[in-house]
């Protein structure tokens, strides 16, 4: 993602195609669409005015833009579903759009479809207690479940750092992850049930509150399909009892190298933390500067260690980790004494992103997953093509899964800058891919990674990526070249690659 | 690593058949190890097609582990190592697969679990199979030799396909290898057991203890005891036990992993005890055969009153687990029946006879279109075990 804490970056990449004909016939395409849809939706529901379309042209993902159709706003199952068989009888695009947080460009508008928000299902319809689960709607803020759950002693476990933001729409599109899912899972993970609205408007229950269901696992595929194969209307997840105890331990390391290697010892020592995160010396200043909750900013890296569960379990497994980072050559050690202090602990990961954006004015951040053991051997690498392209990198880590969030940081005001930033991100993310890992651990493919999905899947495989997609949206109107490259974008991508120089990874299968 | 595991890549050879099934228009069955229940000769066989005799693929050859480092928790294994020999590698290394999976016949392959999408006892607290594949090879029904996800915790890249195929049985491809997330094995093991006035009092404790953050690991209720098996670090097992035997009515049985193995395998007497569900099937059984009663699996949410089901049958039939949301019955009702009651309560079922899949719950409507679309992506000549 490129966000850029100046509104507007004047050079990001403006996917609309200026050709006027088409633009006069779009303002026309406009018209009509917002007087077929007046037919079940109320007025305020359509928004079709260049200021009412602002601020829809991107997600989190500022550096693509785009302006759709028509945004609108449903408030009802039936309208999503009268939307959706609209679409499909004049095969018009639909990107679903939660709250915009993403970072892959996963809800850029199509500049002929329409942008369906779904802001307005914003309610929680049921929350039991009893049986420990909450019925929502996808709209309802992430935070917001675990607020409402918390009177009752519970609460929703995958807690993205975006959480007071993002919907739990989008958490299920992205299979989102938090910091909490080295223990407690991801998205897929904590959802039971979705109701979804299928491409030609039918409305269809996946999942139950039951353990299981009877045919294919359609709720493992429908999490992270990126509204690539339905809109979700409805969600029940899973609450869990809030452990009574939850304690932090901060520990530093003079190298990177070390913490990464305390990550795998803890780990083989038995102890599953409920979050195991890594900094380094750049994104521990700027967290420092940005959230003062207490780092040692000469730290070369620092890893936060939280452990969960019964007292007395977890002041066991609180002498187990010293010992083991004891054993690793920690530099410093420190329990959080509170619990405020250790909410301000934990904020300083949470604010990570916007803080080292302050040390630039942009910054692009890769969500790359590795098997841990190559870390030392990928965080080497990312700093020679640090200094290969002359861009500062910054790195937040869930290190307990893996999964690596470098942010490089630039200026999109330097001629070629932006472009030179995602060059290097793709270098990053093949990386990953080289050393056994993914392209994206949570984030999304969305727009942004798009080719690099062809350096990580061979021909057969996306080919039977689509077919899937054409069993859910025969017509492909859901999310139209988002996720999954076709073919010829890869043969591009490759070609490009190839006439760059040697090709990036022979020993990769290609084509 | 163990060596006493059997080693063998046959994938390209199973690549292989699979063309040339396809080369010859002809249908597979994919078979793997222990049950053998699709076996033809134990397969109850449709009246439709009598002439179209399928090729029997065996997968179980295909066995040993990849790769496997503790550190990384993670174990990628070819489908035919049996549960038994993953589980003694896994154990060499104080680790396991949380969702137990069973091991009925001591010869099933991992394989062949993870296409039931079969778990065992820990499944409400630790999680189901689906949720520990990361990623896995597949061939689909034109031949092509595909990756699905990977070895690492956190992969968005494509759909998940690698989760679709848990309890897929074998209908969109043939798995040849299988990468899991394993952990730790808990520390201590302890199991309560109490008894109860009814199967209703016990899913009321189930779903009141399970709301409480104690390390429930397993729970189950026969007649009218009710076993509570806790798992973790000794300072939590002890402490968890305090809590369930506060009031005086549990006891601690020393003898309760045993318990758990059993109900895990099947080998629990409410499984064995009854000639009409561990024989052989006849031929012409089907699960309506008067007289013969049909082992029941309903899946419903665990909070559903075992009063919603009871005229299904006796006390003395029924055996729940998961917290209430696994529930076994034995019944000579018609499957319709079972069927409308599993609906009712938001649930499902299927049946079993000599532990062969005689019955499922059908699916209906843009469900049921979706699951044939579905298949038509990953095998659109209809190779794969077209009994299912
Ligand atoms: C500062 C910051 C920190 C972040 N930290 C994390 C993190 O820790 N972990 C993490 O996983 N992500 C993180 N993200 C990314 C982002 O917040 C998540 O991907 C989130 O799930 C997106 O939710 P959203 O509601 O904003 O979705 P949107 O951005 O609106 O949409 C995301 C995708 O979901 C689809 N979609 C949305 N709603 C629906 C629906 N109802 N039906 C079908 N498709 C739908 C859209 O089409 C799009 O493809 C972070 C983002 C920011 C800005
Ligand atoms: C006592 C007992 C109880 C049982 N209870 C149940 C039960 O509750 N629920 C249940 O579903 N089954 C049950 N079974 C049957 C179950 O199918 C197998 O015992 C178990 O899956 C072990 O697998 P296997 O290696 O023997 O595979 P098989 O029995 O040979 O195959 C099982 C299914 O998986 C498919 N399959 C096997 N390997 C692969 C592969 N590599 N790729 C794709 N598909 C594959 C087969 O085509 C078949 O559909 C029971 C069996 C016994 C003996």
């Amino acid at each position: 993602m490129t966000a850029s804490p100046q509104a507007s970056s004047p050079d990001a990449h403006d996917v609309n195609l200026a050709d006027p004909t088409t633009q006069v016939e779009r303002e026309q395409r406009r018209k009509e669409a917002a007087a077929a849809l007046a037919q079940w939706l109320p007025q305020h529901s359509i928004l079709q005015s260049r200021e009412e379309l602002g601020p829809y042209e991107s997600d989190g993902l500022t550096a693509l833009k785009q302006t759709p159709l028509l945004v609108v706003l449903p408030e009802t199952i039936e309208q999503v579903q009268a939307i959706m068989r609209w679409a499909t009888e004049t095969v018009t695009p639909v990107v679903a759009r939660g709250a915009g947080t993403g970072l892959s460009g996963g809800a850029l508008p199509h500049p002929d479809g329409i942008l369906l928000g779904l802001a307005k299902f914003n309610r929680i319809l049921e929350l039991n207690p009893e049986s420990g689960y909450a019925v929502v709607q996808p709209g309802v803020r992430n935070l917001a479940i675990s607020e409402a759950a918390r009177p009752h002693g519970l609460y929703y476990a995958p807690d993205p750092s975006s959480q007071i933001a993002c919907s739990i729409g989008g958490n299920v599109a992205e299979n989102s992850g938090g910091v909490h899912c080295l223990k407690y899972g991801l998205t897929v993970h904590n959802v039971t049930q979705l109701k979804v609205v299928t491409a030609d408007g039918q409305l269809l229950t996946i999942g139950s509150h039951a353990a299981d269901s009877a045919g294919y696992d359609l709720l493992a595929l429908l999490t992270g399909s990126e509204g690539m194969l339905a809109i979700t209307v409805e969600i029940t997840v899973k609450l869990l009892p809030v452990p009574p105890s939850a304690r932090l331990v901060m520990a530093t390391f003079a190298s990177v190298e070390d913490a990464g290697l305390a990550v795998g010892e803890v780990i083989a020592a038995g102890i599953i933390p409920a979050g195991l995160e890594l900094m380094d010396n750049p994104a521990i200043r700027a967290a420092e500067a940005f959230a003062k909750c207490g780092y040692p900013v000469d730290a070369a890296a620092l890893l936060l260690c939280e452990l969960d569960g019964l007292d007395a379990e977890v002041a066991a497994q609180i002498e187990g980790v010293n010992k083991v980072f004891n054993d690793c050559n920690a530099v410093s050690q420190h329990i959080a004494n509170t619990e405020e202090e250790r909410l301000l602990l934990w904020k300083g990961r949470k604010s990570a992103f916007p803080a080292v954006g302050r040390l630039a004015p942009d910054y692009y951040c890769i969500d790359g997953t590795i098997p841990r053991k190559t870390l030392p051997e990928v965080l080497r690498k990312m700093d020679l093509l640090s200094e290969e392209y002359g861009l500062r990198i910054a790195n937040v880590f869930h290190a307990g899964d893996g999964n690596l969030h470098p942010l490089i940081l630039f200026d999109s005001n330097q001629p070629g800058e932006l472009e030179r930033t995602e060059e290097l991100g793709s270098r990053i993310l093949q990386l990953c891919v080289e050393v056994g890992g993914t392209i994206t651990g949570e984030h999304g493919v969305g727009m942004e990674k798009i080719n690099e999905m062809c350096v990580q899947f061979d021909e057969q495989t996306l080919l039977q990526f689509h077919a899937i997609k054409h069993a859910f949206d025969p017509l492909g109107i859901l999310n139209p070249g988002k996720a999954i490259p076709t073919l010829q974008r890869c043969a591009e991508f490759g070609a490009m690659h190839v006439h760059n120089g040697e090709l990036p990874f022979p020993e990769l299968e290609r084509y | 690593m163990a060596d006493n595991i059997h080693n063998t890549d046959l994938s390209s050879s199973l690549v292989d058949q699979v063309k040339a099934a396809i080369a010859d228009n002809k249908a597979i069955e994919i078979v793997g190890g222990g049950s053998k229940s699709n076996r033809p000769d134990n397969v109850t066989r449709q009246q439709s097609d009598p002439g179209l005799e399928p090729a029997i693929l065996e997968v179980a050859g295909n066995c040993g582990i990849v790769s496997y480092e503790p550190t990384e928790l993670v174990v990628t294994v070819r489908n035919g190592t049996t549960i038994a020999e993953l589980k003694s590698a896994l154990a060499e290394q104080g680790q396991c697969l949380p969702f137990e999976p069973p091991n009925y016949t001591g010869a099933d392959t991992i394989g062949g679990v993870i296409a039931c999408g079969l778990s065992g006892p820990a499944r409400p607290y630790a999680g189901s199979a689906r949720d520990y594949v990361l990623g896995l090879r597949l061939i689909n029904g034109k031949g092509e030799y595909l990756r699905f996800g990977g070895e690492v915790m956190k992969n968005v890249a494509g759909y998940d396909v690698s989760r679709l195929q848990v309890g897929a049985r074998g209908t969109l491809g043939v798995i040849t290898e299988i990468s899991m997330k394993v952990l730790p094995m808990p520390q201590a093991e302890r199991t309560v057991v109490r008894d109860v006035a009814s199967h209703d009092e016990s899913i009321g404790i189930l779903v009141k203890e399970s709301r409480k953050p104690l390390p429930v690991s397993a729970s189950a209720c026969i007649g009218d005891q009710m076993m509570v098996r806790l798992s973790g670090s000794e300072a939590a097992v002890e402490a968890a036990t305090d809590d369930l035997t506060a009031d005086g009515a549990g006891t601690v049985d020393e003898q309760g992993n045993l318990f758990w193995a059993a109900l895990c395998d099947q080998k629990q007497e409410f499984f064995t005890g009854h000639s009409d569900l561990a024989g052989k099937p006849r031929s012409s059984d089907t699960p309506t055969d008067p007289g013969t009663e049909t082992l029941w699996r309903m899946s419903v949410p665990d909070y559903t009153a075992q009063s919603e089901l009871a005229d299904l049958g006796s006390a003395d039939a029924w055996l729940l687990e998961w917290g209430g949301a696994q529930r076994w019955l034995r019944s000579t009702s018609s499957p319709a029946e079972i069927y409308q009651h599993a609906e009712a309560v938001g649930g499902h079922a299927s049946g079993f006879k000599a532990q062969v899949l005689v019955a499922d719950q059908p699916l209906t409507g843009v469900n049921q279109h979706l699951h044939q679309q579905l298949k038509q992506a990953f095998d659109p000549q209809q190779l794969f075990n077209r009994r299912q």
